[in-house]
């Protein structure tokens, strides 16, 4: 999996990431919402994906629900379990952002899968 | 009494008995007195918590204390005895009476038969009676005169000491309260009962309740000018960090590394 660097403390910020499998750029938008405390995101990915608005919240693959469309993964990490509700969560490491490949996707899906047995 | 105990008793009864309600800051007795106090009565009480648990049992696990309250209650009324004060004629006459009264060997040394020391007695009581009345005439003709040329209120005294506790009530004047048990510096008045039976019109019994006050106290802190007003971060404006790179890690071998990993 392949952690993402560079995510600061700034409320609104765009980044582009070359896929882990290759394949073309991910463009991330991050928004912190202070009201609610919570960060989200926009995720664009050529012409295959755009998502808007979706929540960071810790996941095993963030992405699952577009698992058949897209070929990369998304995991959101914490430290302590809690979801990042801080603006310096990520810049300050207790958050983590990582991408997956798509084997890494099939492979966090069976830990899943294995847990929920 | 003092010449024969040692102790001025007549200053010990008088701060014994003397329960103080006066406001805060206040020195002096410019604060509330009872004529005659009847009774204090100290309530410490605190809340217990009961969990029922599944073996039929309470768990009690916290204790809250409650603030405490203080019932005072004394009459006020019209004509009121006080102990001769001293340095007056009728201190002195009061010491002989009961210097006289309260030590028979007393009036040996001095020479006096028994017989003689009671009619000391019965004319130093006389003469004490006497210049009370004296002193009475003499506090009434004052009032009088003070009525005729308007600068005194023609308020009984029971409702002066009612017009004293309805102000601190109606102000909600924080008080300090001298009890027999513990000086309370910040108090609250409750309550205050004023009450009269057909006994008599010439005194009020009044009943105080007051109640501890605590204050939270302020804290401050510094402002951190690097965090962001919650305005401020939804209206910020977007900022593009280009491309960045990432770094190869192992894949988590299992969710507990997710939710508590991250090293």
């Amino acid at each position: 999996m392949m952690l993402i660097n560079g995510i600061t403390a700034y409320p609104t910020q765009t980044f582009s990431i070359a896929s882990p499998n290759g394949d073309g750029d991910i463009t991330f938008t991050l928004h912190y919402r202070s009201r609610t405390q919570c960060w989200t995101t926009d995720i664009s990915f050529g012409d295959n994906l755009v998502i808007n608005g979706l929540k960071l919240v810790v996941s095993a693959n963030l992405l699952y629900a577009w698992h058949n469309n897209i070929s990369f993964g998304l995991l959101i990490q914490s430290k302590d379990g809690l979801d990042p509700i801080l603006i310096d969560d990520f810049s300050g490491g207790r958050i983590k952002m990582f991408l997956l490949t798509s084997d890494e996707v099939t492979s966090v899906q069976a830990l899943v899968k294995e847990y929920g047995e | 009494m003092s010449d024969i105990t040692g102790v001025d008793l007549s200053t010990y009864l008088s701060a014994k008995n003397a329960i103080i309600v006066k406001q805060a800051g206040a020195s002096g007795i410019s604060g509330f007195i009872f004529d005659i106090p009847t009774g204090e009565k100290t309530t410490l009480t605190a809340d217990i918590s009961e969990h029922y648990t599944e073996n039929g049992s309470y768990i009690n696990d916290h204790i809250v204390l409650k603030p405490v309250e203080f019932t005072l209650s004394g009459l006020v009324g019209e004509l009121v005895y006080t102990k001769p004060q001293k340095g007056t004629f009728e201190y002195t006459a009061d010491q002989i009476t009961n210097a006289l009264q309260s030590v028979d060997a007393y009036t040996g040394l001095v020479g006096y038969t028994s017989e003689m020391a009671q009619k000391v007695s019965v004319l130093t009581t006389q003469a004490s009676y006497i210049a009370n009345q004296y002193n009475s005439i003499k506090k009434k003709a004052t009032t009088l005169l003070s009525y005729i040329s308007g600068s005194e209120s023609t308020e009984s005294l029971q409702q002066e000491a009612y017009k004293k506790l309805y102000s601190l009530w109606k102000s909600k004047q924080i008080v300090s309260v001298q009890t027999p048990w513990q000086y309370f510096a910040k108090m609250g008045i409750s309550s205050v009962v004023a009450s009269r039976d057909d006994k008599s019109d010439d005194y009020t019994d009044f009943s105080i309740t007051l109640k501890e006050l605590r204050f939270a106290d302020v804290q401050t802190t510094t402002f951190d000018a690097s965090s962001f007003s919650a305005f401020d971060a939804q209206s910020a404006e977007e900022k593009s960090s280009g491309k960045v790179s990432g770094t190869k890690k192992e894949l988590v071998s299992g969710l507990d590394e997710i939710f508590y990993g991250g090293n």
